[in-house]
């Protein structure tokens, strides 16, 4: 069996063991793999990751893989993080921490898969964002309907419970969550969707691929999973859409950096 | 399988001789046996040996039959004082020979009988009863305790669907309305552009299709329908009616929804939150019910088993039997409906348990679950044991969701005692519980046989499971003093007499009977003066107890 980590730091503050909730993370790239760490080292282990890349050299700048894992899958990368972090073997991991080596789309989700919890929606273009989007919010209508009229529909034990989906920049990102069960936090949501084709609203780097940094994913991450505990822990305020800006802009220079 | 040493037709003799000097024994206690009948308090009393049985028959017995029963009753306490009980371990039975392939035998013996004595407290030798395994799901008392907190319009409607879905009858209603005006329409003009001499026939072809006023209209035979001005057709009314139905409706559901969608998504959300939550497995101690519960004072007997619904034994499910004594059910109701509230004891009696792995709890009166002093067969046992004890299963009542909470909890001791509480009370409120005189002594056979009555409890409390507790010097005297009780009450106290006013349970003066006007909370009969001054017409719960949002002290 798999050790769980001593979490007696703060357990006070978040213990997952009162949120038995599954949490699903789609894409794990720069914010899914740091999401995937934050989840490890605050102790959740029912967590299942869906990607279907493979690690490569310029993902190690960005995502919490290492060298050894380049060329793996990058669930295989997520799997490596999680067995060093607690001192296992693979194979001894929890067996609710589960792996999948694909593409999450909306007939995947439609088939019955990523059952419940709470899923964060991390996939690199805002067209698969939307179809696994729509695909949680059918069943989640479903659930709701059956709820309310006590017949038919799917059973609210498979409804998503919160959606967190996140936006990322170079210095910049924006984190939204949502209730699956309000259509209007859904239309907000639906309303702040781009156009990621057009270039005009996506960053480049010179070589033509998108900005990440690093840092700026970690801090986008773990304000993500801040809103996943708030959620179990205290809902109350707990704010649908959160806009972070971290391009540093020291102008006035402070006379303890020119004394020392 | 153990050696057969001595072989099937030798243990067969030895059994029908075990069997005759049982009888020869029988026949010489018997005779040795000496009854008296105290006129004054018409009962006999036996002796024998320095042990004495005091016995008080029903008013029609028969002297010789009693005489007979006495006797045969005092041998048999008798012979239990000296001889012990036979094992309850072994497979071994009298209809068939089988060897016993557990640990407490290994050989095909005849039970010996010795002269050690043995207590009245009878319980299974060298068992522990067995750990029942079931799933604790709580979902259903968290939520029922999630839906106090939300308002009940959320639970009227889906404010997820759009208007348009919301308001779909009220559409159709007006899509048919304005059909049929455009159908008189219709008729109007094709009757207008018709030669007069058919006009008898048109009238004949469009009677099934139109109403009589719309024929009249058409046809222009009602003065106070000119032609020409629709207004003045029932049907266009109603469809102006149905607009405006429907346009209100609409208004109204989006008033609503913007008041309610929100928290209506709020309580999905945490409905979906207690759904996904994962039951928590539960082990009850089976051995620890029997040692508890067992010492209680109104207890005589108690057997536990697990067993599939046919029987055998299994893990699927708990069966759990409780015999009862001196349980004295009292008036529950604020307000009596019978003249004074009384204290009505009842008959020892025994009730089932059943309980799933899922935490669903049954307390089935068939199938001899449940036995006790009948109602409806004067004297005998049947089910039909207490005012809310006559169909299949209990009516519980205000008791029945508390119940289930302590059952999907595995928290049996609990349960057992508040089915007890329950018993023990009765509610002449209630259309069962108005019942509740039948069972007084007044009204009531005795008990017919006490002996046939212990025999029965006895044997289905010792029969029913291999793990029980069962007091026999217990039951038997609360059966003499149930018989005493109903002797004495029947004798000295007039049964309850059913008053038919019902009186309000806000200010207690009014009279809200069947044939006044009143308003209903929580089972209880308010009179409209109350009503209208201390509770909400919306969530229908006392002032104090409004959950609804209200901008003026109106309630």
């Amino acid at each position: 069996m798999a050790e769980v980590l001593n979490i007696m730091r703060h357990e006070s503050v978040f213990n997952p063991a009162e949120h038995p909730y599954p949490v699903h993370i789609i894409g794990a790239g720069a914010t899914g793999s740091r999401i995937f760490a934050a989840l490890i080292e605050l102790g959740v282990t029912n967590i299942s990751v869906y990607d279907p890349d493979v690690i490569e050299d310029h993902n190690l700048a960005n995502q919490i893989y290492m060298a050894a894992d380049v060329g793996e899958p990058k669930i295989k990368g997520c799997a490596n993080f999680a067995q060093a972090k607690l001192g296992v073997d693979l194979a001894n991991l929890p067996p609710t921490m589960n792996f999948y080596h694909r593409r999450v789309t909306g007939a995947y989700i439609a088939e019955g898969h990523v059952i419940g919890g709470v899923v964060f929606i991390l996939t690199d273009t805002m067209e698969s964002r939307k179809s696994i989007f729509d695909a949680l919010m059918l069943r989640a209508d479903r659930a709701s309907s059956r709820s309310i009229s006590g017949s038919g529909g799917v059973a609210m034990a498979s409804a998503p419970l919160l959606i967190i989906e996140t936006r990322m920049g170079s210095t910049h990102g924006s984190i939204f969550t949502i209730n699956p069960f309000d259509k209007n936090a859904r239309t907000a949501w639906l309303s702040t969707l781009v156009d990621d084709t057009n270039p005009d609203n996506i960053e480049l780097s010179p070589c033509g691929t998108t900005l990440s940094v690093g840092t700026t994913a970690s801090l986008i991450a773990n304000y993500a999973v801040w809103q996943m505990m708030q959620f179990f822990v205290d809902p109350i305020g707990l704010q649908p859409q959160v806009d972070l800006f971290f391009k540093p802009t020291l102008t006035i220079t402070s006379p303890a950096i020119i004394a020392a | 399988m153990p050696e057969d040493i001595f072989g099937y037709e030798h243990l067969m003799a030895l059994r029908d001789a075990a069997l005759e000097r049982e009888a020869t024994e029988r026949r010489h206690l018997m005779s040795q046996v000496t009854i008296q009948y105290d006129a004054v308090n018409h009962r006999y009393i036996a002796q024998l040996h320095g042990l004495e049985y005091q016995f008080l028959p029903s008013i029609e017995s028969n002297d010789v039959e009693i005489r007979h029963r006495v006797k045969e009753h005092l041998v048999l306490m008798y012979q239990r004082m000296e001889r012990p009980h036979m094992p309850t371990t072994t497979t071994t039975t009298y209809d068939h020979f089988e060897y016993d392939t557990g640990t407490t035998s290994s050989t095909a013996e005849w039970p010996a009988f010795t002269i050690e004595s043995a207590p009245p407290v009878v319980e299974a030798e060298d068992l522990q009863a067995p750990v029942f395994h079931m799933q604790q799901n709580m979902q259903e008392i968290e939520i029922r305790a999630l839906r106090q907190l939300y308002p009940p319009d959320i639970f009227r409607q889906d404010f997820s669907i759009p208007p348009h879905l919301a308001t779909r009858d009220y559409r159709m209603q007006v899509r048919d309305a304005i059909s049929r005006v455009r159908r008189v329409e219709a008729a109007c003009i094709a009757v207008d552009h018709m030669p007069t001499r058919l006009h008898v026939e048109m009238e004949a072809m469009l009677r099934p299709h139109l109403q009589q006023h719309e024929i009249r209209y058409i046809f222009r035979t009602d003065p106070d329908m000119p032609r020409g001005d629709i207004s003045t057709v029932r049907t266009y009314l109603n469809a102006l009616e149905t607009i405006h139905d429907y346009r209100h409706e609409r208004n109204q559901y989006a008033l609503r929804r913007e008041m309610f969608a929100g928290q209506q998504a709020d309580y999905q959300q945490r409905v979906a939150m207690i759904r996904q939550r994962p039951v928590v497995p539960v082990d009850i101690d089976t051995q620890e019910i029997l040692e508890v519960v067992s010492q209680w004072e109104n207890v005589w007997g108690i057997s536990v088993k697990t067993s599939d619904l046919n029987g055998e034994l299994s893990e699927e499910h708990l069966f759990i039997r409780i015999g009862l004594c001196d349980i004295v059910m009292s008036e529950s109701a604020q307000t009596t409906r019978y003249d004074y509230p009384a204290d009505i004891r009842l008959a020892p009696f025994f009730f089932t348990i059943r309980l799933a792995p899922n935490g669903q709890f049954l307390c089935r009166s068939g199938g001899g679950n449940v036995r006790g002093l009948s109602r409806y067969e004067p004297g005998e046992l049947a089910h039909d044991i207490h005012p809310h004890q006559l169909s299949d299963s209990p009516c519980f009542g205000s008791f029945g969701q508390t119940f289930v909470d302590m059952a999907v909890q595995g928290g049996m001791i609990a349960l057992i005692s508040g089915l007890i509480a329950f018993y023990s009370q009765y509610n002449s409120q209630d259309s069962a519980g108005v019942e509740a005189t039948a069972w007084h002594p007044g009204n009531l056979r005795g008990i017919a046989n006490t002996e046939t009555y212990f025999d029965l409890l006895h044997s289905n409390l010792l029969n029913f499971a291999p793990y029980y507790v069962v007091d026999e010097s217990k039951l038997e005297d609360a059966i003499l003093r149930y018989d005493r009780y109903h002797l004495e009450t029947r004798n000295n106290e007039a049964a309850p007499y059913r008053d038919d006013r019902y009186y309000c349970a806000s200010c207690g003066e009014e009279d809200v009977s069947d044939d006044t006007e009143y308003y209903v909370a929580h089972d209880e009969r308010i009179c409209p003066g109350c009503w209208a001054d201390h509770y909400c017409g919306d969530c229908e719960r006392h002032q104090d107890d409004c959950i609804c949002s209200h901008d003026d002290d109106r309630y």
